[in-house]
This record gives C-alpha cells, sequence and structure tokens, in this order.
C-alpha cells in the first residue's frame, strides 16, 4: 500500500474507533439529560463479566403483558413496550406491540415468548438488566439487595431502579435499597 | 524453506563444498546473503518479537481488568473520559509505528496487539458507565469489525489472531442470543482477514506468522462450525466435519507439504486429529440414531437460513471428495493418505442418507468401522514399505483405538479382550523394531 493510502485509512480506522464509543455516549447522555424519569420494581442477583466486572443483574416484576399485535409473536421477535406511570409511581407496562406506539414512553425489548396459558400475554425482559459497581461493592449490594428484594406477594416500595426513557431509549441511573441510592446504602451499611 | 536446522547444515557443507569445486566462492557467498545469519540473528528476532507481543497483550489485558474493577467513586464525566485513554493512545502508538518502525515486526506486532485490546477496553467501559445492557454477541462483533483494519494497517499476525478468535466467540454468542441462523455470518467474517493471511502464506510459507494463524484459523474453524451450522438439518455436522477436516488434510498436504514439523502443519495435523476423533464417534451408534427421531429433525430456522445452512453443509463434503478424487489420479504409496481421507466424507454423506432416509443407522456404523480399519492398515502398509515410523503408529493408533472402542461397547469375554489388546501391542512393538532396523541397516 502506499504511504498516502496507509495515512487515509488509518486516519479513517481511528475515526470510526472514537466515532462509535462516542455515539454510544451520546444517546445515553441525551436520554440522561431529557429523558423522563420512571421507576421499575426489582429483584437481583450478582454476577460477573470478565470484560466489564462485577454488576448487579436485576430482574423486574414487570415481564409480562398483553399483546397488542395483529400477529402472533414469535420467539426472538423485536418488541417494543409501552411505559406509564402507575397510581403508586412505579412504571406499569401494560401493552407490548410489533412497532413503536405513536405517542408515549417506549422501550425497545428483545426476546418476547408467547405465555403457554394465554395466547394473548407475552413475557420480556427490559433491556436495563445490568447495574455495574465497583468489584468490591458489587457483593455488598448483592447482600443488601436479598435483604430488601420484593418477594412473591411482598411489595417493597423502597427498592427500586430508576430509569430514563426517551424516543425509545432506556437508560438505568440508579438503584435504590430501603429508599436510597445503593452506593450511598452500602457505605452506611455494616460491613 | 528458510529452516534454521537446514541453513546451518548448509553452512557447514559450504566450505567442503567450495574445496571440492562444486561451488565457487562467489555462489557461497550469494548463499550465505541470501539465507542471513543462521540462528543467531533470527533467534534473536524471534526472541524480541515474542517479548513485545507478550508485553502489549499483557498491558492491554491489564487495562482491561482496570476497567473491569468500575471506579465508580469518580464521576460519569471523568470516567467517559479517562475510557478513552487507551485507545487514543494505542492510536498514538501505531501512528508512530507507522511513520518510524514499519519495517520492524516486533513493533507492528506489539502496538497491533495493543490497539487490538484497547478497543475492547473503550467499548467495555463505555457499556459499563452507562450500565447498557449485555448484547454479548454485540458487543464482540463492534469489536473485531473496529479492529479489523489493524491486521492490514500494521500486517498484524496477532491482530489477525484475535480477530478470529473474537469472530468464534461471537458466533458462539450468536447462535444461543440470536433467532437461529444468525451465526451462519461466520462465514463471511472469515473471509475478511483472509486477504492477509493467504498473502502470508504465500510469502513466508513455513514462518512463524503462518504456522500462528494457520494454527488458530484450523482451531477456530473447528470451533465455529458447530456454533455455523446451528439452524441446519439434524446430523448435517456429519457431512460438515467429515468435510471440513478432510479439506483441511488435503489442503496441508499439498501446500505445506514441505514442513519439518508438526508446528509447520497445522492444517494436516488438525484434520488427522479431528478426523479420526469423528470417525471414530461415526462408528457408535448415537450420532445415526439422533438422526432418525422425528422431533430433532424439527427445524427452527427461515427458508432462506435452512437453504444457505444446508448448501454450505452439503457443499464441503462434495468439496472435499473431488479434491481427494483428483488426487487419487497421482496417488502411490506415500499419498495413500490422501485418497483415505477423502473417503471419510463420502462415507458420512451415505450413512447419513441411510439414516436420515431409510432410518437405518447400521450403514453409517459399519461404514466408518470399515473405513477407520481400512485407514489404520493403509497407513501401517505405507508406513511400512516407505519407511516412515510416524506413518505406522498413527496408522496403529487408529486400528487400536477402533478395537478399544468395539471391544468396550460389545460383550466378549475378558479372555477375547485380553489376546486382543496383547496383540495390538505386540503389532506395535514390532513395527517400530522392524522400521527402526531397517533404517539402522539403510544407515549403514
Amino acid at each position: 500500500m502506499k504511504s498516502r493510502v496507509i495515512l487515509a485509512v488509518f486516519i479513517a480506522v481511528a475515526i470510526a474507533q472514537v466515532i462509535v464509543p462516542v455515539r454510544m455516549i451520546a444517546r445515553r447522555e441525551t436520554t440522561l439529560r431529557l429523558g423522563r424519569t420512571y421507576k421499575f420494581r426489582t429483584a437481583p442477583v450478582d454476577p460477573y463479566d470478565a470484560f466489564r466486572g462485577r454488576y448487579v443483574w436485576l430482574g423486574y416484576e414487570q415481564n409480562r403483558a398483553r399483546w397488542s399485535g395483529e400477529s402472533e409473536p414469535g420467539s426472538f421477535r423485536t418488541a417494543y413496550a409501552l411505559v406509564e406511570e402507575g397510581r403508586d409511581g412505579f412504571a406499569v407496562i401494560n401493552q407490548v406491540m410489533p412497532q413503536p406506539p405513536k405517542s408515549g414512553d417506549y422501550v425497545k425489548v428483545g426476546r418476547v415468548y408467547r405465555d403457554w396459558q394465554t395466547n394473548s400475554v407475552v413475557h420480556f425482559s427490559l433491556p436495563f438488566d445490568r447495574y455495574y459497581m465497583e468489584e468490591t461493592k458489587a457483593p455488598k449490594a448483592e447482600h443488601a439487595y436479598r435483604e430488601h428484594l420484593n418477594r412473591r406477594g411482598q411489595t417493597n416500595d423502597n427498592t427500586y431502579a430508576v430509569v430514563r426513557i426517551k424516543s425509545g431509549e432506556a437508560v438505568l441511573e440508579d438503584v435504590y435499597v430501603d429508599g436510597k441510592p445503593i452506593a450511598e446504602f452500602i457505605r452506611g451499611a455494616k460491613p | 524453506m528458510k529452516d534454521r536446522k537446514h541453513v546451518a547444515w548448509l553452512y557447514e557443507q559450504l566450505p567442503t563444498l567450495v574445496d571440492g569445486r562444486v561451488l565457487t566462492p562467489e555462489t557461497a557467498e550469494t548463499l550465505r546473503r541470501h539465507f542471513g545469519e543462521p540462528g543467531v540473528n533470527g533467534g534473536k528476532k524471534l526472541a524480541v518479537l515474542i517479548l513485545s507481543i507478550l508485553g502489549a497483550a499483557l498491558i492491554g489485558a491489564g487495562v482491561i481488568l482496570l476497567v473491569a474493577h468500575n471506579w465508580d467513586d469518580l464521576s460519569r464525566e471523568t470516567r467517559t473520559v479517562l475510557a478513552f485513554i487507551p485507545l487514543l493512545t494505542a492510536i498514538a502508538l501505531a501512528a508512530w509505528v507507522l511513520l518510524r518502525r514499519r519495517e520492524s515486526a516486533a513493533w507492528c506486532e506489539g502496538s497491533a496487539t495493543f490497539w487490538a485490546l484497547t478497543v475492547g477496553s473503550t467499548i467495555s467501559l463505555v457499556a459499563q458507565i452507562y450500565n447498557i445492557h449485555g448484547d454479548t454477541a454485540r458487543f464482540f462483533l463492534t469489536w473485531i469489525l473496529l479492529g479489523v483494519p489493524i491486521v492490514y494497517l500494521l500486517r498484524s499476525n496477532v491482530a489477525a489472531c484475535l480477530y478470529l478468535v473474537g469472530a468464534t466467540t461471537w458466533a458462539g454468542c450468536a447462535a444461543s442470543e440470536y433467532k437461529a441462523g444468525t451465526a451462519l455470518w461466520y462465514w463471511a467474517l472469515l473471509a475478511l482477514p483472509m486477504p492477509h493471511m493467504i498473502r502470508l502464506w504465500r510469502g513466508q510459507r513455513y514462518g512463524w506468522g503462518s504456522a500462528l494463524t494457520g494454527w488458530v484459523l484450523a482451531l477456530c474453524l473447528c470451533v465455529g462450525a458447530w456454533f455455523a451450522l446451528e439452524g441446519t438439518m439434524k446430523g448435517s455436522w456429519i457431512g460438515t466435519y467429515t468435510g471440513l477436516l478432510a479439506l483441511m488434510y488435503l489442503a496441508g498436504a499439498r501446500w505445506f507439504k514441505e514442513a519439518t514439523t508438526g508446528r509447520h502443519s497445522p492444517w494436516q495435523s488438525v484434520g488427522a486429529i479431528g478426523l479420526g476423533i469423528v470417525a471414530l464417534m461415526l462408528t457408535y451408534e448415537w450420532p445415526w440414531r439422533t438422526i432418525q427421531y422425528p422431533g430433532w429433525r424439527e427445524v427452527w430456522a427461515p427458508g432462506s437460513v435452512l437453504v444457505v445452512g444446508n448448501l454450505v453443509a452439503a457443499l464441503l463434503p462434495i468439496a472435499a471428495v473431488c479434491v481427494a478424487g483428483r488426487e487419487a489420479r497421482m496417488a502411490g504409496w506415500s499419498e495413500l493418505d490422501r485418497v483415505m481421507v477423502g473417503l471419510a466424507p463420502l462415507c458420512g454423506v451415505v450413512g447419513y442418507v441411510f439414516a436420515a432416509a431409510c432410518q437405518n443407522e447400521v450403514v453409517g456404523r459399519a461404514l466408518f468401522n470399515a473405513y477407520l480399519f481400512a485407514l489404520g492398515l493403509g497407513l501401517l502398509v505405507a508406513g511400512l514399505r516407505t519407511n516412515k515410523l510416524g506413518r505406522v503408529n498413527v496408522g496403529l493408533l487408529a486400528l487400536s483405538a477402533l478395537i478399544i472402542a468395539r471391544f468396550f461397547d460389545s460383550d466378549l469375554s475378558f479372555l477375547a479382550r485380553g489376546v486382543a489388546f496383547i496383540l495390538v501391542g505386540a503389532g506395535f512393538l514390532t513395527a517400530n523394531v522392524v522400521i527402526l532396523r531397517r533404517k539402522g541397516a539403510m544407515a549403514q
């Protein structure tokens, strides 16, 4: 390759390698600054990612809703969940649809599975399921969560995830345990 | 071939050849200039190269681990700025290498390794800062696609290997996370670093780079083909693997035939070992029986994926049989292995047809029992005729693997099994003694 071609390719590659993470950042920053805040009730565990470190894996109570598409929901289909605020101040998902809704906040959900009992209900997982923490804090966060998580038939309004949503983009802002941000809660917790 | 041992031997012979007037002193000097200093400089260069790659890989891995710690006491803005420091450092280093050290393999490989790893660390850090959810396949795809130009810019073999490992990991994640058939793109991803590797294999066929990329690609293919098969008909792995491994062996035997050690012949080594394992597996009943279960043949992939996936699975054994057929025309005792290897995909396809269409698993089993027996016997006889001890032992190994497998899944008495094992052991010893004696007699 001639030097000029190599230089041009090098510059293009370097720009692309910087632009990709910058775009990732820009989308999330826009959502964090301009998106509407919702609170989702959670149920966590503490896994590990070899590249991105330790995180608290968040499961949500809101994992099934009515399917409002004309055709049957197939597995692995991309779908959109309409997010609204309930009377108790927590997020509610009543509908999942194959196209983004024309009005209202929504999040893109990955896999959609039809309920084995009812055809009109689908199961889904919300895309903000990881909250990364410093490696020494994540196990403490897991412990704190186990003590405060929302068990079946028991609702703890003080344990939830705060998520910003804008134009289908959802960014997990913080996780609250016992009414406090999780980092603050761990600092105050007994070792 | 610029093999150090051969060059050293040649240099030992040069004074004798000049004294005997076989070569002129000028020709001897030209040969010395052509091959360079044996051992000393070559060894030092290789050591520097290995150390630079190891150093860069360790620093890159260290950066990833620092990222994984998650410095959440720092503000989001500070962490975002810090996320780019390793990548920008790597880009600056690569720019300096391109301008000032382009001819140094050690600098190119070291900086390329560091650069490729920092691309991944930056994406990881951004994902960590913004709690981006865990689509591992997408993470690997972004990483390798942003990293593949490094292979060409710095002509880096290590970056090519990292890309191949990344593409195989992507295929594994895509097979489990995405809809059926997505992993078929693995074949297209493999094509991206191919021009670099083909140029390398042509130019420096027996160099360290060809050996490294050959081993990594051969092993990645063995793993990745399994993921890429997801979404095809049940049992299509039989044709795919017999075809792929046979093609690997045949390619190695054709284009890397002058390799003196196994290290320099990855295609033949992986092809032969892999084919032996697959053939042995196919002497059992279970691979053929699974094809017959109607439930197992349910296909979850859409039509287009099914067509492409099964086409790849069908083309591999066909190509292997065609290549082996061409080799058969010029086959002597020394090339018998190529013909035998080509028979494996043929047996696989015939066995598959009987198992799928006629619900008959006996044909496939019988074919592979006969095949492994013939392969072992053929290699044994060919080795004895050509006085090649390695080939004799591989033949005996194939025969003993077959005998051991059959003796453990049949109801023969301990007496019969004992006699058979003694006979196989005696066969090993006799063949080795015969060959060693012949070699000794020839040397005298």
